[in-house]
């Protein structure tokens, strides 16, 4: 009795929560097929009762007077999947290098490397006249040189370990974007100067998008990387399998599921970015988000055209995680260990 | 004689091709880049067309956030990217981006096309520091929209001078504003009084400012309402600017219940849905009124009411007029186009506003529905007939009778325009909300203003902040 009355109360707040998750949706659902004056009428919830439907609002999206959503499409998809692709593979490598091996850091050299960046930035620039991608690839290569082979010198101070780099990597995220973002459009305005084109180029977005989604990879990869047995690689070691062919051929296809999960997860952050995006862009690569934005204008919020155009850029979303969902469920059955 | 044909045939082609070149900016694309559609978006893209059949060159327009355009304009012109050929901004911030624009060309700032520009628009709006830097493209001001159907019913005609002593018409003053929009409030054929914008970020200190023009646009010392013009002290917190604070916020009572977050999207289908006697709006509200709304043939349009009290910032006290001075706040100040100086095709890109200007291409503009472009040439206001298939006669009369009247009015009040804009009214915003919320008392938050308002001046330099908003008022530089 007392367990049919537990079932009850986790079955009604259940509902309270299904109602609170897809009360939005619905919100945003109606409102996409409302004429412009319903939406100021008043709270209505229920087509054909409440307010007669219209289809002006995917009309007008279409048309492409509320801006072209073809192109954004595309480019939202080719950017998203390539670095989505990117962050995940890079991330699984620097995720099992972390897992397999141990890292000695030493903090002196971590700090010549960055007084060497710096100050030899300043020099090179300020000093020698060198253009500032020139001056950047200068210092940024004398530097790691440096610091490498200071690490292997026996210096006094602490050591970085591990968990130290993971930190490190996740800690990319922490700060404001736009403290990032900034630097990034600078950095990439004067490799134009050069004649290097990564405004509004696909390239720049990937790189920028691949750095943005790597942390969040390297941390939910490691995760997933430290449940793969040990046994396993070390059965292939004493057969004498090379790592990278352990990575690839072992190790990866007991991730799967780990993979497409850390996929999701690092797709949605980077479909739904905004900043990088606004920054980077101009006329050719504009991603969907811009548009999305662009839907609230100097005349106010048109809710039944932000509603148009959330609906459109969801539902690719709803698409890949359905599509992705599968796998990792097909992932898990075929990657569990007898 | 087949052959004298074909030579024929093939000059009469390349004639044609010659003509239809002119001026020849064959292999051009013009990056032109504005808010997101279809206001002001879908004019540039229809003027597009027009200058692309007489050229041959190409236009892309492209598009961003109204939110975001400032600072992504900026940062382009400052890093000298060459994003755009043309920019579509407001003229707000004008005094942020002329240190990066051309100027236009004088071949464009002369003839009967320069001349029919209203002169508030050619010689005030689109000038600084005495040079023309952008060419406006949208007339904006705030206006009074009213329903004629509630305003000529003989019964509330009747009702209404027999409760407040006057004849019921389009209010005079902001006085008869209050007292109509009572009248109206749940009774006489209407849901609510009236109708303004409140919101934070829903362009509700446009709305404030209109209020406070009245009260401080000062005739006798002109130039003073946002600042002293002669020490940049700021005006914000006078006993001018708080009543209109205290009135604007009274309006509060009229208007439907959740106004506070109505912005100036809400206004307007309110009105034309009929669910309000009156609102404040841009020019938009009347065109949504007649074509999709339920007032169609009712749509009235005023200037905005005026004051017979005026605070003179110089002698700090209230100045009386005889007859209610009015005082049309020019709130925005309609879409302007300009050229980044390092554009590559600045001769094309200034063609291509020159194409978006014209009479011809800005007549049609006006009339088209959601191209947000609202009149700004002299001949605008005088072809009734342009608005044949949007308004009834009565109807293009007031609209465009209330506009030119704003327009030419001795007293009209020009938006702020100043280095950093977007810092004042950022402190506005936060301040007026928490007034209009009860939070804080209005003056209490227009003190706060007022202080915000003039470290920002101290900050960005008050030698030059000074020089820069005398220019915007159309004073002459203190010597």
């Amino acid at each position: 009795m007392e367990a049919r009355n537990f079932r009850r109360v986790g079955l009604g707040i259940a509902l309270v929560w299904l109602f609170f998750a897809l009360f939005p949706l619905w919100w945003v659902l109606v409102t996409a097929f409302k004429p412009p004056l319903a939406v100021s009428q008043g709270p209505t919830y229920l087509p054909f009762v409440d307010f007669w439907p219209t289809l002006q609002a995917f009309t007008d999206a279409w048309s492409g007077i509320r801006g072209d959503f073809g192109p954004p499409i595309i480019a939202s998809l080719l950017v998203s999947v390539t670095s989505t692709a990117l962050s995940v593979f890079f991330g699984a490598m620097a995720a099992y290098a972390l897992v397999r091996f141990k890292f000695h850091i030493k903090l002196l050299a971590a700090m010549a490397f960055a007084i060497l960046s710096i100050g030899g930035f300043i020099v090179i620039n300020s000093l020698l006249g060198f253009a500032v991608p020139y001056a950047l690839l200068i210092v940024l290569a004398t530097g790691l040189t440096v610091s490498i082979w200071l690490n292997g010198l026996p210096l006094p101070g602490p050591v970085l370990g591990n968990d130290d780099i993971t930190f490190w990597f996740v800690s990319q995220r922490m700060f404001p974007p736009i403290v990032s973002a900034f630097a990034l459009f600078l950095v990439y305005a004067e490799m134009r100067k050069v004649g290097v084109q990564l405004l509004d180029s696909m390239p720049g977005l990937v790189l920028a998008y691949t750095a943005f989604g790597l942390p969040f990879a390297v941390w939910l990869m490691r995760d997933f990387l430290q449940n793969v047995p040990l046994e396993v690689e070390e059965a292939a070691l004493v057969d004498n399998i090379g790592r990278i062919r352990i990575f690839f051929q072992i190790v990866l296809p007991m991730s799967v599921p780990g993979l497409v999960a850390t996929s999701m997860i690092v797709l949605s952050f980077i479909w739904n970015e905004f900043l990088l995006a606004l920054l980077l862009t101009s006329a050719k690569w504009q991603t969907l988000p811009i548009l999305l934005a662009g839907q609230s204008s100097s005349r106010g919020d048109e809710w039944w055209a932000i509603s148009v155009a959330a609906l459109i850029s969801i539902v690719p979303m709803i698409v890949v995680a359905i599509f992705l969902g599968r796998m990792m469920r097909s992932g898990l059955l075929a990657g569990s260990i007898k | 004689m087949m052959k004298y044909l074909l030579a024929l045939a093939m000059l009469s082609a390349s004639g044609s091709a010659y003509a239809a070149c002119s001026p020849d900016y064959s292999g051009i694309t013009l990056k032109v880049s504005t808010q997101n559609g279809p206001a002001i978006a879908s004019a540039l893209q229809a003027a597009g067309k027009s200058w692309e059949a007489k050229t041959c060159g190409k236009v892309d327009v492209v598009e961003f956030p109204f939110g975001d355009l400032y600072s992504k304009f900026l940062t382009s012109m400052t890093q000298q990217t060459g994003d755009f050929d043309v920019l579509g901004f407001v003229p707000a911030w004008v005094p942020d981006f002329a240190p990066y624009l051309s100027t236009m060309p004088a071949s464009i700032q002369q003839g009967a096309a320069w001349e029919d520009i209203h002169p508030v628009y050619r010689e005030r709006l689109m000038s600084w520091n005495g040079e023309i830097k952008s060419a406006t493209m949208d007339g904006d001001m705030h206006l009074l929209n009213y329903r004629a159907d509630l305003f000529s019913d003989a019964k509330n005609k009747e009702e209404f001078k027999a409760k407040y002593g006057y004849e019921l018409d389009a209010p005079k003053t902001w006085t008869q504003y209050l007292d109509i929009a009572e009248f109206f409030n749940g009774a006489h054929g209407s849901k609510f009084g009236t109708a303004e914008a409140y919101k934070r970020g829903g362009q509700q200190f446009w709305y404030f400012f209109s209020h406070a023009a009245s009260y401080t646009n000062s005739p006798n010392y002109p130039g003073s309402m946002f600042f002293d013009p002669e020490t940049m002290d700021a005006q914000i917190n006078n006993p001018g600017w708080l009543r209109a604070l205290q009135e604007y916020k009274k309006a509060l009572d009229f208007n439907p219940p959740g106004a506070l977050n109505n912005g100036s999207g809400d206004v307007r289908p309110l009105y034309a849905g009929g669910s309000v006697a009156m609102n404040l709006d841009w020019a938009d509200s009347g065109v949504l009124g007649a074509t999709e709304g339920t007032i169609k043939g009712n749509v009235r349009t005023a200037v905005l009411p005026g004051s017979t009290d005026i605070w003179n910032a110089k002698t700090k006290a209230w100045d009386h007029f005889d007859t209610p001075v009015a005082s049309p706040f020019l709130a925005f100040g309609g879409w302007q186009l300009g050229v980044p100086a390092d554009g590559k095709n600045q001769e094309a890109a200034w063609s291509f506003v020159a194409e978006t200007i014209s009479p011809e291409v800005s007549g049609k503009a006006i009339v088209t529905a959601n191209s947000g472009v609202n009149p700004f040439r002299l001949s605008h206001y005088e072809n009734l007939d342009n608005w044949k298939s949007i308004f009834t006669p009565d109807e293009a009369a007031s609209y465009l009778g209330a506009q030119r009247a704003s327009l030419d009015s001795k007293n009209v009040a020009l938006d702020l325009r100043l280095p950093g804009f977007n810092d004042y009214t950022d402190v506005l915003e936060i301040e007026l909300s928490k007034a209009l919320a009860g939070e804080a008392e209005p003056q209490q938050a227009l003190d706060t203003i007022a202080a915000a308002w003039n470290k920002l001046t101290d900050e960005f330099g008050r030698d030059k902040q000074l020089a820069a908003y005398r220019s915007s008022m159309g004073l002459p530089a203190l010597k």
